[in-house]
């Protein structure tokens, strides 16, 4: 990520969140995912009514550096700020 | 594809380079500037115009389509960022003064849904949903700030910052006070309004309200305007 998904501002390498907007850039994947579940869901009707019984919930993963459950999918760990694995969102 | 270039700092503007036969649908009042081969119809997508025209807040939503070849430039009327939405099949609510304009394949909701009505000087807050593909782009006045909200982690944003919320988010207003003579931001209002707004989603937040701003100006003015001025029924 190279660019803050919120506001487009350019991001500083090793942050964890947009220093333009204050943006935490590392559960943005992951909370992203949880919205568009909303609309990938079967019971979906035309009118794109979101389905919260249905909604998925966070998949965790262990960190390398510290061991916190930190959501999935993250650049950064959350809790230490250690680089989880190079992954690019987009 | 249209081509957008986000230009600018601190008064950001965006200008949208359309191929023959590429639309897109904008607000007419934040147009700036087009080649003179980039045609406006007052011509709402899905016929939708006529309940988008009501009056908001002492300006009009007008819907206006905007059709290639050529480039077409948006702004606001004051200085803030630019900020562009990408839409995969999910929605978003928009505060209906910083919608700048939208690709043709997002489809706006017709009804502008008020929330809050009663506060603000009784008006509330005008969202206008959009939903489909294509990328949206609204004007943040001043600047933006923005929260990722996990599942249930909740936010309360000053009613008036409210810029832009993903659809499935869950909101509520909540008052604190109700003394007529709070002076917030140097607007006189009956207390403090706030819009809870509940995760999963993203929230995108003015740095500058458009009240407070224009209550700071009215306190500014010489005397000789007269004794006060009256915003929204409040005598300031
Ligand atoms: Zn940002
Ligand atoms: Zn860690």
């Amino acid at each position: 990520m190279d660019k803050c998904p919120m506001c487009g501002a350019r991001l500083q390498q090793g942050l964890n969140y947009c220093e333009a907007c204050g943006a935490d850039i590392t559960i943005y994947q992951n909370v992203y995912n949880d919205v568009l579940n909303n609309y990938s869901q079967p019971t979906q009707t035309p009118g794109y009514q979101p389905s919260y019984q249905a909604y998925q919930q966070t998949q965790y993963q262990t960190c390398p550096h510290c061991g916190a459950q930190i959501p999935q999918g993250v650049q950064f760990c959350p809790n230490c700020g250690k680089e989880v694995k190079k992954r690019h969102f987009w | 594809m249209v081509e957008y270039r986000i230009l600018g700092y601190d008064m950001q503007h965006v200008r949208a380079y359309l191929q023959q036969g590429e639309t897109i649908f904008g607000e007419g009042g934040h147009v700036v500037a087009k080649s003179p081969s980039v045609s406006i119809a007052f011509k709402a997508q899905g016929g939708l115009l006529k309940s988008l025209e009501r009056e908001i807040t002492g300006s009009r939503f007008f819907i206006t389509e905007l059709a290639g070849p050529g480039m077409v430039e948006f702004s606001s009327f004051l200085p803030g960022r630019v900020i562009q939405i990408p839409l995969e099949g999910n929605g978003i609510k928009v505060e209906s003064n910083s919608f700048l304009f939208a690709e043709s394949g997002v489809q706006y909701s017709a009804s502008l849904a008020s929330l809050g009505a009663g506060i603000l000087g009784g008006e509330g807050i005008f969202l206008a949903t959009f939903r489909g593909r294509g990328n949206v782009f609204v004007h943040a006045l001043g600047g933006v700030s923005s929260y990722v909200l996990k599942q249930g982690e909740e936010i309360e944003v000053e009613a008036e910052h409210l810029l832009a919320f993903d659809e499935n988010m869950q909101v509520s207003v909540t008052r604190l006070g109700n003394l007529r003579t709070m002076i917030l931001g140097a607007i006189e209002q009956e207390g403090l309004f706030f819009v809870k707004v509940t995760g999963p989603g993203r929230v995108w937040v003015h740095n500058v309200s458009i009240g407070q701003l224009v209550g700071k100006i009215v306190r500014n003015l010489p005397a000789s305007q007269g004794p006060g001025l009256n915003i929204g029924g409040f005598q300031i």
